[in-house]
């Protein structure tokens, strides 16, 4: 998952950024004013935004307004420090999915992240399932068929994303765009790595395949039409 | 009609009524006096025709006796009717000084009686006033054959009672009292009726005025108020004082919310980088470096804190004017000292700081206060100043009795539509807060409060790419002493 922070208090935007990586696993960008943090979201699909309502250029709420006048749908989570019922109903309103307000508690902060993040890709509960694969948002834990599998981090982002996207065909820039921010190199083939080890420890030892490559389109992840040949 | 606001004295409405029914009762009393003098003046002019008439009567009943003598007779049996029956008329008639005939009653003219006109007499007569008609030596109606022969001439006197007259002119007094008593109720009603009326809009406006409240500002100013002209002035002082505590409510509920923004900000900053630091298990160099950003996260609040109350205390010391507890400042000292704290920033900035204009001059203010002042507007000029360029603070005595300091840049200015909000609180301009130390946007206001605290007053000029210049200038009421100094003018 990416996520773009819009935070203009620097100390608060790297704490933010900071939980968001160590606690979610998600790749982060971050911006710190209003025009910039659109430009950002006009050019990258995120997984969600998380968007201070004070900025300098442009403030939280035009931002909320021009994105949906622009027709994005990616989910946008709200820090604020007013507490007033009307700013809040009003942002809700302008298209905002939830909020949180100042000073937050960095646990909440991750949970509604995902819970919104979960709800923009169409699901609802935290534990996502293909068939007999179970991967727990809330607990970053992979099992199958009762058995917990071990998978590096970076491993478990692209199960993630699959399994939040699960039957539909990911493209490979897809993956590398939510995958990766700014901070890091991108190499495709980095991508196939991942797959692979992805298939040694979540296909290769059960009798189904649940990670499928469709040369040229992409990845997907679902239920094997066709029994597994031995 | 409530009877209290009527008789109350002080009420606007009880003092019109009054002056208006009193100003009644005054014309009812001239009208009363006018018409008893009408009355009085036409029954007389009756009266005095009617003695005309019986006087006249009286002297038709002088004749020859018939027995051919020229003797003169009085003939009683045509006598004139009397008009008051208690009080009879009376008359007498003389014939050259001797009386030749005579009413029952008559005494002859009192002494004491009053005379006018010559043939009018006025005297009291059976406890009553008379007035009387006096024909003196009018020749007698009656003639003899022998035409040539001197017609006899006699003087007749004929007085009536003028009580009755009196009686008609108090009855007239009497009815027009009456009349006039009686229709005051009605105009004493409609005058009440009236000024209540025409003090409606008063209490419209009033009730208007009172359905403000620090939720609903809205001022409705009835209908009737704005072409009432008395009421111009009062709707409008009402009108601007409802404006400028609805402006003064807004910007202290702004700097309140801004306040408990930032206030929360700091917080959320602190328990953001606790929390993150809880999130996963850290080496013990981690927990450190951790620990010392939870420091410098705390000396952000403290920092705002600290700028909070010197601001508070400073606005608080404007209004109340306690200026007994200050002490003595050497206003060239606190400029050096200012200088020199911001000597490190200056050159980190390659930005050269220039004192100019020395005169020793002692204010009536605390010194911390005025180098805080100095350190604020030379930061701000140092921070937006380019490299290379002087940011100038200058010391002038020139006018005299006033005395100005002066920080000068030439760096890259402000934009006009934001040179009206510079001093305001938490204002921060476009550059936000996206620099490595906090800015919370107090600095400009702290300035303000502190430089206006001491009776003095600052004022912002600015050319966007030409540079700022900020002033402020103290009165002689602060300024303790002040002497010229022959120092060098000049020193980088």
């Amino acid at each position: 998952m990416r996520v773009l922070v819009v935070e203009d208090e620097q100390r608060l935007a790297e704490n933010i950024e900071r939980g968001l990586r160590e606690g979610a696993g998600y790749a982060v960008d971050r911006s710190a004013d209003g025009e910039e943090a659109l430009f950002m979201a006009g050019s990258i699909e995120y997984d969600l935004i998380i968007l201070d309502l004070m900025l300098p250029k442009r403030s939280g709420v035009e931002v909320v307004k021009k994105l949906r006048a622009q027709g994005k749908v990616t989910p946008i989570l709200i820090l604020t420090a007013r507490d007033e019922r009307e700013s809040v109903v009003s942002l809700l309103n302008a298209g905002a999915d939830d909020y949180v307000t100042k000073p937050f508690d960095l646990g909440e902060l991750l949970a509604r992240a995902k819970a919104v993040i979960r709800r923009g890709k169409g699901q609802s509960a935290p534990v996502l399932s293909v068939e007999d694969l179970q991967v727990d948002t809330a607990k970053r834990s992979v099992h199958r068929n009762g058995r917990e599998i071990s998978l590096t981090p970076m491993e478990y982002r692209v199960l993630e994303y699959l399994a939040h996207r699960q039957g539909i065909v990911v493209p490979q820039t897809e993956l590398l765009e939510h995958l990766y921010d700014y901070n890091w190199e991108k190499f495709s083939n980095v991508i196939e790595v991942y797959i692979s080890g992805l298939r040694r420890k979540v296909d290769d030892p059960f009798p189904t395949r649940l990670i499928h490559t469709l040369r040229g389109h992409g990845y997907v992840l679902r239920p094997d039409e066709v029994k597994k040949r031995k | 009609m409530k009877l209290r606001a009527v008789i109350n004295r002080t009420s606007l409405a009880a003092r019109i009524v009054v002056v208006v029914v009193g100003l009644d009762l005054l014309l009812i009393a001239l009208l009363v006096t006018l018409g008893v003098f009408v009355a009085r003046t036409e029954l007389l002019a009756a009266f005095d025709t009617s003695l005309q008439s019986k006087a006249l009567s009286i002297r038709a009943l002088v004749r020859y006796d018939e027995d051919g003598s020229s003797d003169l007779i009085f003939d009683s049996s045509g006598l004139p009717p009397s008009a008051d029956p208690a009080h009879p008329d009376v008359f007498a008639v003389y014939l050259k000084g001797n009386l030749l005939a005579e009413s029952p009653g008559w005494n002859g003219l009192p002494s004491e009686t009053r005379y006018s006109d010559d043939q009018f007499a006025r005297f009291h007569e059976q406890g009553a006033p008379f007035r009387g008609l006096i024909l003196r030596e009018v020749e007698i109606l009656d003639r003899e054959e022998d035409a040539s022969a001197p017609v006899a001439k006699i003087t007749v006197v004929y007085a009536s009672s003028l009580l009755e007259v009196r009686r008609r002119v108090v009855r007239v007094g009497v009815y027009l009292s009456g009349a006039g008593l009686i229709l005051l109720l009605p105009m004493s009603w409609l005058t009440i009726w009236a000024v209540r009326r025409s003090l409606n809009p008063l209490h419209d406006l009033a009730s208007r005025a009172s359905q403000i409240t620090v939720q609903t500002w809205a001022f409705d100013v009835p209908a009737s108020a704005p072409v009432t002209p008395e009421l111009t002035p009062l709707t409008q002082a009402l009108q601007t004082l409802v404006a400028r505590l609805h402006d003064s409510f807004a910007s202290q509920r702004q700097f309140t919310s801004d306040l408990a923004h930032e206030l929360k900000t700091s917080v959320a900053i602190i328990k953001s980088s606790a929390q993150v630091l809880l999130q996963n298990p850290r080496s013990a160099e981690e927990y450190h470096t951790g620990v010392e950003g939870l420091v410098t996260d705390c000396e952000r609040l403290e920092n705002l804190v600290e700028r909070m109350l010197r601001l508070a205390r400073a606005e608080q010391r404007g209004e109340e004017g306690a200026r007994e507890r200050i002490g003595t400042a050497d206003l060239l000292a606190t400029c050096e000292a200012a200088i020199g704290r911001l000597a490190v920033l200056a050159a980190a900035k390659q930005v050269q700081l220039s004192l100019e204009g020395r005169p020793r001059i002692e204010l009536r203010a605390d010194s911390e206060d005025l180098e805080l002042v100095w350190v604020n507007l030379l930061d701000n000029a140092v921070r937006h100043s380019a490299p290379n360029s002087i940011v100038h603070l200058r010391l002038s005595d020139a006018d005299r009795g006033n005395v100005s300091v002066i920080v000068e840049d030439s760096g890259e200015g402000i934009s006009e539509d934001e040179i009206p909000h510079v001093f305001d609180r938490f204002h921060r301009g476009t550059e936000g807060r996206v620099t490595t130390s906090p800015r919370f946007g107090l600095g400009l206001a702290i300035c303000k409060a502190i430089i206006e605290g001491y009776g003095g007053t600052i004022h912002l000029t600015s050319r966007p790419g030409r540079g700022t210049t900020v002033r402020a200038d103290f009165s002689t009421e602060v300024i303790l002493s002040s002497v010229v100094g022959d120092f060098p003018t000049s020193r980088s």
